[in-house]
Parts: structure tokens; sequence; C-alpha cells
């Protein structure tokens, strides 16, 4: 019998990529766990809660696409539909084309989507150069290998061999520090970022009902990618709208905790339509491809519920599939217990429904699924259809089983010959079994004949203890918002001051309008208009959020959104302090917007934590008054 | 529910599956009829023999009567409460525990007096458990022997790779994840490898003997049964 291709990989996999594989998904399962809790007061509400709002949105879709293009239209973002991969590349290319007609650098945010649709091929062919920027990413790229995860896309890799692909790419010494490996990749890529004229990107979510688009990421890459160029394009799987604003921050919350254990990643990028007159920098053009590509076909079916994946990651890490085989094993863009759902649902159970046999069916992957989307049951629906259509076939003859199974007498003689069948017979099932197990015995006495005579065992009385009551939690004392703040951002690498500790005398500054009006009067090293040259740049924000330890920035007259992400410091100057994400909603203007927590930062190489990748890796924020 | 794996191989874990009920105060009925609920074809896809198994087990143990259907496996009690629902759209909710959610919940038993011999035991929760809402209710029964010292090891709520069928199909993944287990409960120091259903154990036990490593397997319900005076 053919061995599934997923259990073949896993035979020549070296231990060493499982490993690596290994070790980093259970550090993240790990972080998933206190992230969560630190988030929600009850994280399985949240779950429930955002599977509601998924479902809601399934159910919805038309009337809810609709919405999302007129409000994106208004605001000048331009929308495109593409039913199937080829129609999208197309859509793509055209754009391209217009902006760019003479080819060049494309810089390219993370995104499914585009692995999907394999956009990079398509855009070489068309005499462009698509450069991955996330660091994960750009490694997969230059090694010409694809991501084994959808968000950790190296996870099968050490530091080892990524510091010979950056050396053999010549990016700098050969090093095995991650710091230091990020910084190489950190130069390359900023010169890229430069010269592209069109960037890439997937989409987190879409907000039908204000049009905003939303990326999240940590490196600062996404944001580079999306601001820098003239062109921005997003391409975005039709199922990944939000219907309302408010729903974002539980999303939000519940994306990072379960992909990272994060309270919130670094960036969320909020998109209101492309560079207004008065603002700087930011994109002429936005355009939002909306892909189905077979999304329509499984909302229709038994596997809809899988179009409430956010893409987190948690059910790869938590799989115990996933972390022997790693993600190529499953030879789809999309891995793990998702992907054995999602791939065979898209592209056909005849193609692919050996996925979802690739499974122990030990559940952990729904237990973790921020959207509680029932994986388990799927994978059965999986193979009972790839069963019936002939798709897959198991090596037993179960009809034989049951035919066994279905009269005592029968099941009581086969269990008398059983001790030789094991022996003897060739048992469908015993190959794959004894490869790698002693096959079982019968141990010990049987069942049926110790009944046959059994004596009652004598009845005690046994202790029925009340289970211990939970201790009623303390309610949680008032404090400070400014110093809860300031501990959050503490531990986000940044850092809480005031105006009159701010020493900027020996530092070149660039200065955003509002912040040139707070700091007349401080010294500076000297100041420039060219964010690319600063080695500070000084902006200020709408609110700070005691929650998270995020501030909200917004673009706006006079203002470079490269201000915060370009020079290697970013000084922040805010006033206002707000409890929690649901209250930036009231402060959130009509322009794009971004939320930062912390510094930029990666764990891509082997889990270690790099902060200031791609973008700034000191975050001051200065309270004023 | 007997369950198929210990009408042929494990009839010990029978034996004290009915002891341990019978100490606890309950009548046991056991109907001969019985065989298998029919998750093995089930989980292998093939829905059309599990249908026929599932019938007969439905007719000859009556899942949804008023005697409570109690079996020394979460994956088989797993099988009738999630299963069935699949196989045959409608069905009510059965009466049907598994052993230690049965002692725990319905018969509000808390801890299990009685004494073995010291042993350092590690105890893996089978995965079934997830599905039917268990926590820690055979653990917590086990930890409560004297003579046993329940140790931790890591990864623990991870899955053993049994996963029925999956084991013969998918040798390699299914091994490896086994293995994983196993190493880090020997790790642990423990000598004793507990679980709550024989899919597991008769996977890890398989794996145990082909490398003859140094670690001894009982169902929960075989502590349970011995620490019962004679």
């Amino acid at each position: 019998m053919k061995r599934s291709p997923v259990e073949q990989y896993a035979r020549k996999l070296p231990q060493e990529k499982t490993d690596s594989v290994r070790s980093a998904t259970v550090k993240v399962t790990n972080a998933r766990l206190t992230g969560l809790a630190a988030s929600f007061e009850d994280p399985e509400a949240a779950r429930t809660e955002a599977a509601k709002i998924k479902d809601f949105v399934l159910e919805h879709l038309d009337e809810l696409l609709n919405r999302l293009v007129e409000n994106c239209e208004k605001q000048g973002i331009q929308v495109h539909r593409a039913e199937d991969a080829a129609e999208a590349n197309k859509i793509i290319l055209q754009i391209a084309k217009r902006a760019a007609p003479g080819g060049g650098v494309v810089t390219k945010a993370k995104s499914m989507a585009t692995e999907e649709i394999h956009l990079n091929e398509h855009l070489e062919h068309a005499g462009y150069e698509p450069v991955e920027t996330d660091l994960g990413e750009y490694v997969v790229q230059i090694d010409h290998d694809t991501p084994s995860h959808i968000v950790a896309p190296i996870i099968h890799k050490n530091r080892r061999e990524i510091a010979r692909s950056f050396a053999r790419e010549g990016l700098g010494d050969y090093t095995e520090d991650p710091s230091t490996l990020a910084m190489q990749a950190r130069a390359h890529l900023r010169e890229k970022f430069h010269e592209a004229k069109i960037g890439v990107s997937g989409v987190n979510f879409a907000i039908a009902e204000t049009g905003r688009i939303v990326l999240i990421e940590n490196e600062g890459n996404n944001r580079f990618s999306t601001t820098a160029p003239d062109v921005h394009i997003a391409l975005m799987g039709i199922e990944k709208m939000l219907p309302r604003e408010q729903d974002l921050p539980l999303f939000l919350k519940l994306l990072a905790g379960s992909a990272t254990g994060q309270s919130l990643t670094t960036y969320v990028h909020l998109i209101a339509g492309p560079r207004r007159e008065d603002e700087i920098d930011g994109p002429s053009e936005i355009h939002l491809v909306l892909l189905d590509n077979g999304r329509r076909k499984v909302l229709a079916g038994p596997y809809k519920e899988i179009l409430r994946c956010i893409r987190c990651g948690a059910c790869l890490n938590v799989c115990p599939v996933y972390r022997q085989g790693s993600g190529h094993a499953y030879g789809h863009v999309y891995s793990g217990p998702l992907g054995a759902v999602l791939a065979p649902a898209l592209e056909g159970v005849d193609k692919l429904g050996y996925l979802a046999k690739a499974s122990s069916l030990c559940g952990a992957c729904e237990e973790v699924c921020p959207v509680k989307i029932p994986i388990p049951r799927m994978l059965l629906q999986l193979r009972d259809e790839g069963t019936r259509t002939g798709a897959i076939k198991d090596p037993a003859n179960w009809n034989l089983y049951a035919t066994g199974a279905v009269k005592a007498g029968r099941w009581k003689t086969g269990l008398k010959l059983l001790p030789m069948a094991t022996g003897v017979v060739p048992h469908p099932m015993k190959s794959g079994w004894g490869e790698f197990h002693e096959l079982p015995h019968r141990e010990g006495r049987t069942f049926r004949d110790w009944w046959k005579d059994h004596k009652p065992t004598p009845a005690a009385a046994l202790p029925h203890t009340e289970e211990p009551a939970r201790p009623e939690k303390p309610t949680p004392e008032k404090k400070d918002p400014w110093a809860e703040f300031e501990a959050k951002l503490a531990n986000l690498g940044g850092r809480l001051t005031t105006l009159g500790d701010l020493d900027l005398s020996d530092k070149t500054c660039y200065l955003d309008a509002d912040a040139i009006a707070l700091l007349k009067g401080a010294k500076f090293g000297g100041v420039t208009g060219d964010v690319w040259q600063a080695e500070v740049g000084i902006t200020t924000a709408l609110c700070a959020v005691v929650e998270t330890g995020s501030v909200l920035l917004a673009a706006g007259s006079g203002k470079a959104r490269l201000a915060s992400l370009a020079p290697p410091v970013h000084i922040v100057l805010v006033r206002d302090i707000v409890p929690s994400l649901d209250d930036i909603f009231a402060k959130l203007p009509d322009r794009t917007s971004v939320v930062v927590t912390g510094t930029s930062r990666t764990a891509d190489i082997e889990g270690v934590l790099v902060r200031g990748v791609h973008g700034p890796r000191e975050l001051i924020v200065v309270r004023i008054s | 529910m007997l369950t198929c794996l210990c009408d042929a191989f494990f009839g010990e874990v029978g034996i004290a599956t009915v002891r341990v009920l019978e100490h606890a105060g309950c009548e046991v009925v056991f109907d001969e009829t019985q065989t298998c609920c029919g998750q093995p074809p089930f989980n292998a896809g093939d829905w059309k023999a599990a249908r026929k198994i599932a019938r007969h087990c439905i007719e000859s143990l009556h899942p949804y009567g008023e005697i409570p259907l109690v079996t020394p496996s979460g994956s088989c009690a797993a099988m009738l409460r999630e299963g069935y629902p699949m196989l045959f759209e409608g069905t009510e909710h059965p009466n049907c525990f598994e052993l230690g959610e049965f002692l725990v919940h319905k018969l509000g038993i808390q801890s299990w007096p009685g004494e073995v011999s010291p042993r350092k035991v590690a105890f893996h929760r089978a995965c079934h458990g997830r599905g039917l809402g268990l926590k820690d209710e055979q653990e917590r029964l086990v930890r409560s022997l004297q003579g046993v010292e329940l140790v931790q090891f890591a990864q623990q709520e991870q899955c053993c790779g049994f996963g029925g069928a999956f084991a013969a199909t998918h040798g390699k993944l299914s091994s490896g994840i086994g293995q994983e287990k196993l190493d880090n409960i020997l790790a642990s120091g423990a000598e004793w490898l507990v679980s709550g259903d024989m899919g597991c154990l008769m996977h890890l036990n398989g794996l145990i003997q082909k490398h003859n490593l140094p670690l001894k397997t009982a169902h929960f319900a075989q502590f349970l049964s011995e620490a019962i005076p004679a």
C-alpha cells in the first residue's frame, strides 16, 4: 500500500529539523497560555465571542463585502474582485505595470494569500523583483524554500543554516548571532524599501463598517512595504472581514495572544485610504484585491467553519503531528491541522483528502483555536467523504471487521482465534504497526472467562469530599494609569520619560509638525527633513493605552508616517491616556493610523528575541502635560 | 462496555473496572452480545462499517436507556457521545460515561482509599478527555492512593500519537510522537506509566517492548482495583 506523502516526508526528515520545530512550537504554545490569560479575564468566553462574530461574517458575507467595497471606495481605496488565483495575479500585474512599467523592486509584507496564488513567480516572470521583507520570509526566498509555518516561516531552520545563507548572499561576515544577522537583513532590506515603487501585503482584518484595512506585524517591514512605495496592493481572502471597528480589539488580542503570546503585536496598522494632500508620505494609490479562490465553495459545504480562521498558527504549534513532521510534510501552503482541512476543502478531497488522515485526532487544535473551529470533527468528515468517493483508501478491510462485530457469535469466535491470527495471518495493519511496535498480546485472564463465575466485590463506603471552593479573586487595587503604562512599556522594550529628562543635544532628529510646536526651545544635535537620515524620529501620539502599553499615532497634516519607523530611535510625545484598546476608537481620526506596542522585534531566528529589526530599536514615550 | 481492546487483549482491565464499580457500590450488568463501539472504522473514514457496528452496539448496550453505560475508555465514551450524532443525525445524548468521570462526577467520589506498594507514577491524560470535558478525574483518584507518587513530566498534555489506524498507516509520525512522550516520562524518573485508555497504552507498550524501556504500564482501574482490600 502506498504511504501517505505526509508520512513519507516525516521518514526522510532529519532529527535536527524535528528538534528545531519542536522546541519552537513548545515555547510558543506555553507563551500562548500565559499571554491569553493576561489579556482576558475569561479567554474561553473571548474565543466563543470571536467564533460568533466570524460566523456572522460568513453568514452575511456578500452583504458585508458590498459594504466593505463601498466604504473602501469612499476613502479612495480601489477594490478589485478576483474569482481565482489566475485572476488575482492578472489584476496585480496590471496594477504593477501601470505603476512601474519598467519592472523593478516590489517589496512584500508577509502574506499567506500571496503564497496561495504564487504571486512571486508571476511577478518575476513579468520582470519584477519581488523582495520578501519579513525576516523569515526573506530567508525562505533566498534559500528557494517555502514557508513551513504560517506565522514563523523558518521554524524548521537553525541559526547556522541562516548564517550560511546570509554569508552566501553577501549580507555581511559570517555570524551565528541572531541579533547581528537581523541587523544585516535590516541594512540590506532598507535599500529595497527605498527603491520600491510598489508594496504588496496581505490583510489581517478589513472592517466592513468603515472600510479600514488592518495589518499586524512585529518587525516593521509590513509598514515599510505599505508606506514607502507609491502604490500599495493588498490581497485579501474574502472571509477576512470583521463587521465593526469595535470587534477589532477582541480579535487583535486573540490573534497576538494565540500566535506568539503577546498582548498585541508591535504594530497594528489601521489603513484608511491613500496619502492625503497635506500628508508627507504614504502610498498615493491603494488597491484591495478580494480573493475568492474556492472560498465560496467551501462556505457552501460541510467545512465552512474553517473559514473562521484568522491564521494565528496556534493549531500548528500544538499539533503533535506538525511537531514531528514540520509544515513541509503537508506539501501545501497551509499546513498543520488548519491545512489538513483548508487545503482539501479549497482544492478538493480527491486531490488532498489524504491530509485529513495525517492526524491522531487528539483535539488539541480545537482546544487552542481562538475561533473554536471544530477541526477534529471536520477531519473525520473529510475522511468519510474521501472514503465514500474512493479518494482515500484505508489498508484495513473495515467491512470485514464490521461483519464480525455485528454478531456476538462471530465476534467471540474471532477473539478465540485472535492469538493465532496475530501470529500467523498477515494482518493488513500488521506491517505498518510492526515496523515500529511490538504486537499486542493477550495479557492475563480474559474478561469473559472471569465474568462467568465472578462474585461481586464487597462495596465500601467511599469518601465523598466536596470539591474545595475556589477562592474569590481579589478586586485589583486602582493603580495610577501612567505607572501601569510605564511598567507595560518597559516589558515591551520601551521607556517612559518626561520632557525635562530628554537630551537630544547630540542627535540628528526629524520632527513631525505637532512635535515641532511642543519642543520649541529644545536643543538638538541637528534637525533633518529626511526621515531616512534621521537618528531620532519625534512624533506625537493621540493617546497611550494602559491595557497594552501602546501608543496610538495617526497620519496628519505635515506628518510623515515613516518618522515613527525609519529612524533607529522613536520618541513619541503623548498627553492623554485611555484604559483599554476599546477606547482608542473614540480618538481615531479618519486617517491612516497605527497602534505601536513596544519596539520593532523579531523572533524568527530560533525564537530568539531581537529588537529593532526593521523599525526602531528604542521607543521613548514622553509624557507631556 | 468492555471495549474491543479489553475484550481482545486486556481482560484484566475489564476485570479491574468491574471490581472498582462494585466496590463503589454499583451493581454491574455485562451484556455478552457486546462487541465494539465502531470507533476504529469511524476514525479510519469507513462510516458505512462504523454505522453497522454502532447499530449493534446500541441494540446490545442500550446507551440511551436508564442504566448508565460505563466504559474504561474515554475514546469509546466519546464515540458514543460525539461520534454517534455524526453517524446518525438527531440522536439523543447517551447515558454513557468514562469510568473516572462516572466515579467522580456521578458517584461523587473524590479520592480512593487503600494502598499500593510504593511507586513513582507518570500519568498520561488520554486525548479523548478533551471532547468529554474531562480534567483530572482519573489522575485525582490515582494520586489519592497511598503509595503512589505522581511525577510531572515535560509536555504532559501532548498526545501519545496512537490515533487508531493512524499508528499503522503513519507509523513514523505516530511512533515519533510516542517516543517523545516516553522520553519525557523516563526523564521524570517514573517507573510506571498509567493512563485511562488502552489505545494509548497498547501503542506506548508496543514501543516500550520494542526498545526494552524500563517502564511498566497500567490502566488506572488496575491501580484502584489493586488497592481494594482482599
